[in-house]
């Protein structure tokens, strides 16, 4: 299983109500969520798709936009 | 209540760094002056006759509380500061200027006196910053060596790799001029963490990046606090000097995060010559900013052209001007009361001060004199460092102008709060999963980081407790936080200012006693019934 910069949109509108995301649009730096959303973001991908996320082997920038989200969720399948 | 995995090792943590303070506290390590022979209980001085010793000093500029019981009258002299004691007891505070390594110290007295109890205290290590010492001559050298090193480096930019090991070789050099046995020591060490890069280049190989981290930080601790024993059987060896190495803290918290990078399989291909130049890189060996190595190489200039060099001739001159007209010329007498209040030095010896409007109108100076020093310092790095032709990233982005605590430290050595958001933060904000044990952690690594100390424990506690504060306001009261009023906002600056000039009376006096009562003092202004 891969997921998609389309799946994780569709995550990101109904855990934070953010629509319109294109795959390469900033999150974090741009401002649209916080360092503390981090948590809830990787709680519901956790969640969703049934992985572990190991503390040291991600950045903060890794989740920035779609892509890398879909990145660091398709290295812990 | 149940406690998780995670926050036994955080409360696990905390104890340990503070057992490990108290035992560095109990054994009497890291006391950084210490009299060469002991001083006696009693010191009898005949009429025209004098007591004399030396301090060991082992840190530049240090600031000592000295205290005794006098019969008689007596004058005390350390270094080239003269100070005279009534009978009684006595307390002077001597602020001793220069890098020396032996200071004599002598009493004596015009007609037959007694001197019981002598005692010293270092209250702190580091009163004058390394710029406001460097002598005339050492100018000139330093000066020739720059503009030498500047128009080579510019005449050969185009060749890379030439370019890089010239640079590695200036800086090894004043490395080893300082003191040759550390620099071997520590090109040795980088050799070795280099060769391991593919050691713990993977996410399966955790115990190994915590292993090489935790030698990092060994590393650091030996060179930091444990040079005189390290040298005591070296006395006499030319070339070597019991001062604390140049810029080691930056080195290693750079190597930190160059090694947190290999773990997750970025830059791997980093040549050894790139490796060297990034963690001992001239513009930024004695403070920082702290890059990171993928920035660090992608922001070389492809070019050095004229526009690079007007641009870091300029920040140069920027900094030297913070530097010496505003931080030395008119900030510093701020902290010794020129323009008002007590000054520090009266408020060390608890004497002679009204109560908390001293203390601050010392601790708001002495934070701008902080601020305004070390952003001088920030300007001559960015601006050598273009010269070289590396643009390296900001520092400081008017601190003093943050409306909350928060920002202060979004808006505050910048490179430090990254590299400290980057690799403790998130890693433990992931791990624990709780929003406050972070800010914590993250808070005294980066106060242990500077100093391994109480005063410093207490500073990280501080900050950490008013960053929570600030995150509970702004949940509770989201309006108030995003009010664009001009009066709350500037009502918030104000505040902002004292609170972080509350700390950084715990980062000006070593010694914690000292600093607690100051604190204390200070708060007494807002909870006048605290006593």
């Amino acid at each position: 299983m891969t997921v998609s910069a389309h799946d994780i949109a569709a995550l990101m509108e109904e855990e934070f109500g953010l629509d319109g995301l294109s795959p390469e649009s900033p999150i974090f730096s741009a401002g649209l969520l916080d360092s503390l959303d981090v948590l809830r973001l990787i709680s519901a991908l956790e969640k969703t798709y049934k992985i572990s996320v190991s503390p040291v082997s991600v950045t903060l920038e890794m989740f920035d936009n779609l892509d890398g989200i879909c990145g660091v969720v398709n290295k812990h399948l | 209540m149940t406690i998780s995995r995670e926050h036994r090792y955080v409360a696990a943590y905390v104890l340990l760094t503070l057992l490990a303070l108290v035992l560095i506290r109990v054994s009497g390590s890291g006391r950084l002056v210490e009299a060469e022979q002991v001083v006696p209980d009693l010191i009898a001085v005949e009429a025209g006759d004098f007591y004399t010793n030396t301090f060991r000093i082992h840190q530049v500029s240090p600031k000592l509380r000295v205290h005794m019981e006098v019969e008689g009258r007596v004058s005390v002299k350390i270094g080239d500061l003269t100070k005279a004691c009534g009978p009684g007891s006595c307390e002077r505070v001597f602020n001793l200027l220069g890098a020396r390594e032996s200071v004599p110290f002598e009493i004596f007295a015009d007609e037959g006196a007694k001197v019981r109890n002598f005692e010293y205290r270092v209250v702190k290590y580091k009163s004058e910053t390394t710029l406001s010492q460097v002598t005339s001559s050492a100018w000139f050298y330093v000066g020739v060596l720059f503009l030498l090193t500047v128009a080579i480096n510019y005449f050969f930019y185009e060749r890379k790799t030439l370019n890089q090991w010239l640079l590695i070789g200036i800086a090894f050099s004043l490395l080893g001029v300082n003191d040759w046995l550390f620099t071997l020591a520590l090109a040795g060490f980088l050799a070795a963490m280099w060769g391991l890069r593919h050691w713990v280049s993977g996410d399966a190989r955790a115990r190994r990046l915590w292993a090489l981290v935790l030698v990092a930080v060994l590393f650091l601790l030996l060179w930091k606090y444990g040079k005189e024993t390290l040298y005591a059987s070296l006395q006499g060896t030319p070339g070597l000097s019991l001062f604390m190495p140049v810029g080691v803290s930056y080195f290693v918290i750079r190597l930190i995060d160059t090694l947190l990078r290999w773990y997750r399989k970025e830059s791997v291909e980093l040549q050894f010559r790139e490796f060297l130049l990034f963690i001992i890189f001239p513009g930024t060996l004695v403070a920082g900013p702290i890059e990171n190595v993928k920035d660090f190489f992608g922001n070389r200039c492809a070019r050095l052209d004229r526009d690079d060099l007007g641009y870091g001739v300029g920040r140069v001159c920027i900094g030297l001007a913070k530097k010496f007209v505003i931080a030395d010329g008119f900030l510093y007498p701020g902290i010794h009361g020129e323009y008002g209040g007590a000054g520090v030095d009266a408020l060390i010896l608890g004497q002679g001060y009204g109560g908390g409007l001293d203390i601050m109108a010392f601790a708001v100076f002495g934070l701008l004199y902080a601020y305004v020093d070390f952003s001088a310092y920030s300007d001559i790095a960015i601006g050598a460092s273009r010269l070289f032709g590396y643009r390296i990233c900001e520092n400081f982005n008017f601190p003093i102008l943050a409306s909350n605590i928060r920002e202060y430290w979004k808006r505050w050595h910048m490179s430090l709060s990254n590299w400290a958001f980057r690799n403790v933060y998130f890693p433990v904000l992931l791990q624990t999963r709780n929003s406050y044990l972070p800010l914590y952690m993250t808070m005294l690594l980066i106060g242990l980081w500077h100093a391994f100390s109480f005063s410093w424990f207490a500073w990280a506690l501080h900050h950490a407790t008013g960053m929570s504060v600030v995150g509970h306001f702004q949940k509770w009261f989201p309006k108030v936080s995003r009010s664009k009023n001009p009066l709350l906002h500037w009502g918030a600056v104000g505040a902002t200012v004292v609170y972080a000039s509350m700390g950084f009376v715990f980062v000006y006096l070593d010694d914690f006693s000292v600093a607690l009562r100051l604190y204390l003092g200070y708060w007494q202004l807002f909870v006048p019934f605290w006593s």
